[in-house]
């Protein structure tokens, strides 16, 4: 009977495998294309995951992946100034599974590895965010819900965040192109399923970005007082020629008549 | 071949005086109601004139009536696509200063003024907004050529005329005028029904009466501008469109309707005509010359024993046909071949018909021999009347009302359906006239009478029945049996005790 006592601690022991190779499956979906393939992350940009003392923490890392981070962040050493974004797609077992994963992680020692070379060109980068140039892919132009501060009058679509400051906030242009390549913004995430950028587009808008983030960033309200001033002045011209087009109507018999009378 | 029956009036308009009794009548009785102000369901205009709506025989402005191209009758007004895209913009469409805008007077500021110096004068006010205002126009306004000389001049009808016979007319001693008074024509193709897109206006089968349902109406306004004769009206404050009814209220209780039965000078008759209603589409399909002739060939003889049995076989009843057998109108448009349509070219078989009037009795042939023997151009009425008729008999041509001005208007410019009418109605004055000065129909007036192709018996009837005819030869009236419709659905005896009671749905925008 002693064999059939160890039956479940078998299984128990074959699940714990199982969600820790698919905490391994869950990283490589949801973190990797930040934090590296390793956990080594990006140095000066992202932070490491191997090594760091703070995924022994298993909350600490299901709160992080599920709400984001923000905020100065000391690891190693070093300080980063990066926001994470939010993963709320990740579910709080799915989270618990990365975090274990995380764990088996710890041993090494946060590698210095070297950053990646990321050399795109920021001309190239403009045209992709601009949509003069068709990504390849097929994915919609980053303009489309994007603006940065001094390209275009009315700025650009409202629908995602300024990014003039990206480069800043997202881990520099090395983090950046990580990020396009695999966005873990829920709505981009969506919006690009099935037509990802390709490396050289996310390095060249990257790079893109990184330029522009030397640029203040313009409140929105300027390009609002824009639209409304350009919004009135069309109307106005739209008035003025129903009046012209009044003036020229072909007046009925009885008016011409009524005006010859009057004179 | 469908026989119909049809309720039909005709206008002597030699007899019309332009009293405007008729548009009073017809005012108090339908169209005094908010919203119907402006509405003149039967209105009087004087000729040449502009009308009204003012100008509505302008059929480029207004697009009413049909349109005989390739083959097949259009609307002028557009096709099904073009009415899609105009159901919301309709250029055609009569604004409200074509026809005028409606105003009384504040009659009681002549009661309530405090004592000064001058009277107190009632104002004229909008029937609209109710502020003061100015009358610029109105329903009459160039009532007796009054007005202005403007409106006489833009009349359409005086488009096809020689300049010098323009020149003449605007002459002050040649100035001639008529009188045209209009109600629904009550057509055989009607293009008002044709053109509503909710299927709310119909033509009863069993007088011909067109009607709008304004249960059915939903304010498209396409029967206003369908209408060649601009007689639709919509009613600004029920959102529904309204039109002469031929009285069916007072034809349906023996009564004449109330603009015939009032008129002063006794110009309107009433009577039933059978129609063959299979043959109104080839009718309405010849070139615009022979219309006049294609329309009247649809009017069937209600003596002829096949029509007769056809007309029994389509549920017509006995009574009917004995008005029609009597009926005025049969015999001033079918017999006599006096009286024709307004307008025939506007493809819609209009069944209310006009005898034309005949000019002044000092012509223009006149005016010229007075010339000649150096009188200068004032007319003298010295010549012996007799001779003066002969005159104008022979020289129809030089009528003081331009033959060709009255066949625009009631013969699509066709001055050979004019000149008939016109000589016999000569041929009966001359006639009379002869005889109550000779005691006897003169040789000569015998001669104009054949030339005219009368008999002195005809010539009789006629002069009868435009002179002294009673009420009842005027109005012909065949009996409705309102109490067999009723019968089908209730006790006749419990209906005639109830009527007058229940529920009265008054039409309600949007409804």
């Amino acid at each position: 009977m002693k064999g059939a006592r160890l039956i479940p601690l078998a299984l128990v022991l074959g699940l714990a495998l199982a969600l820790a190779q698919d905490g391994k499956a869950l990283y490589g979906q949801h973190c990797a294309s930040c934090h590296g393939a390793e956990g080594q992350g990006i140095p000066g940009a992202i932070p490491p995951l191997a090594g760091n003392p703070r995924v022994q923490d298993e909350a600490y890392v299901v709160k992080a992946v599920r709400e984001g981070l923000s905020g100065p962040l000391e690891v190693g050493g070093v300080t980063y100034q990066g926001v994470m974004p939010p993963l709320p797609q990740v579910s709080e077992a799915e989270a618990r599974a990365i975090a274990r994963y995380l764990q088996g992680l710890g041993g090494a020692p946060a590698q210095a590895a070297p950053a990646p070379q990321v050399q795109g060109d920021p001309a190239l980068g403009r045209a992709l965010y601009l949509g003069q140039k068709a990504l390849q892919n097929g994915g919609a132009p980053c303009q489309a819900c994007h603006t940065v501060a001094g390209v275009g009058f009315f700025g650009g679509g409202a629908l995602g965040k300024d990014l003039t400051d990206a480069a800043k906030r997202l881990g520099g242009e090395a983090g950046l192109a990580a990020l396009l390549e695999n966005p873990a913004f829920p709505v981009m995430r969506e919006a690009y399923k099935g037509k990802p950028l390709t490396k050289e587009e996310a390095s060249a808008i990257a790079a893109f970005l990184a330029q522009v983030s030397q640029e203040a960033p313009r409140p929105a309200s300027l390009y609002l007082g824009r639209f409304l001033v350009a919004g009135l002045l069309v109307l106005a011209l739209l008035l003025l020629y129903q009046a012209i087009l009044w003036q020229l109507r072909p007046r009925s018999l009885a008016e011409r008549i009524r005006a010859q009378l009057r004179r | 071949m469908k026989v119909r029956a049809h309720m039909s009036m005709l206008f002597h308009l030699d007899k019309c005086i332009g009293c405007h009794t008729c548009s009073i009548a017809c005012k108090n009785l339908w169209t005094d109601r908010k919203g119907a102000e402006y509405m003149w369901w039967n209105n009087v205009e004087t000729r040449p004139g502009a009308g009204y709506p003012t100008g509505w025989e302008d059929q480029e402005r207004f697009r009413g009536g049909w349109e005989y191209k390739d083959g097949h009758l259009d609307l002028r007004l557009h096709s099904r696509t073009q009415g899609l895209f105009r159901l919301f913009f309709n250029p055609a469409l009569p604004s409200l200063d074509d026809y005028y805008e409606p105003f009384t007077f504040r009659y009681s500021d002549l009661f309530t003024a405090p004592e000064g110096e001058d009277q107190p004068t009632a104002i004229p006010v909008s029937m609209i907004t109710g502020e003061p205002m100015t009358p610029e126009a109105g329903p009459n306004w160039d009532d007796d050529l009054s007005g202005s000389p403007l409106y006489a001049k833009n009349d359409p009808n005086l488009k096809a005329l020689d300049p010098e016979v323009r020149a003449q007319l605007e002459e002050i001693e040649g100035v001639v005028f008529q009188y045209l008074p209009r109600i629904c024509n009550h057509c055989l193709n009607p293009a008002c029904v044709a053109a509503c897109p909710s299927g709310a206006i119909y033509k009863r089968a069993e007088d011909g009466v067109v009607l709008v349902n304004e249960n059915k109406c939903k304010a498209w306004r396409m029967c206003v501008a369908a209408c060649p004769y601009k007689k639709v009206y919509y009613n600004w404050a029920t959102g529904k469109s309204e039109k002469c009814i031929l009285c069916f209220p007072r034809l349906e209780t023996g009564q004449a309707p109330a603009c015939a039965h009032s008129c002063v000078g006794r110009i309107r008759y009433m009577g039933v005509l059978l129609y063959d209603a299979d043959r109104i589409p080839e009718a309405a399909m010849v070139p615009d010359e022979e219309l006049v002739e294609s329309q009247l060939s649809l009017i069937l003889d209600p003596f002829d024993p096949e029509v007769i049995a056809a007309a029994k076989a389509e549920g017509i009843d006995e009574g009917w046909i004995q008005a029609a057998q009597k009926s005025p109108i049969y015999k001033f448009v079918k017999v006599w071949r006096l009286a024709l349509p307004l307008h025939p070219e506007y493809r819609t078989l209009a069944m209310m018909f006009y005898v034309p009037p005949l000019s002044p009795v000092v012509s223009t042939v006149e005016k010229a021999f007075r010339a000649s023997q150096g009188n200068g151009g004032l007319v003298r009425l010295d010549l012996p009347e007799t001779d003066l008729d002969f005159e104008v008999y022979a020289a129809l041509e030089k009528a003081r009302m331009p033959v060709k001005y009255l066949a625009n208007l009631f013969a699509a410019g066709n001055e050979a359906h004019i000149v008939p009418v016109l000589k016999k109605m000569l041929a009966v004055r001359i006639l009379k006239r002869q005889e109550s000065l000779e005691g006897r129909p003169t040789e000569k007036a015998l001669k104009v009478l054949a030339d005219a192709g009368l008999t002195l018996e005809e010539a009789e009837a006629i002069y009868r029945l435009t002179t002294l005819p009673t009420l009842e030869e005027r109005f012909v009236l065949p009996p409705y049996h309102r109490e067999m419709a009723a019968e089908v659905w209730k006790d006749p005896l419990a209906h005639k005790g109830e009527a007058g009671l229940g529920y009265i749905q008054p039409p309600l925008r949007g409804e």
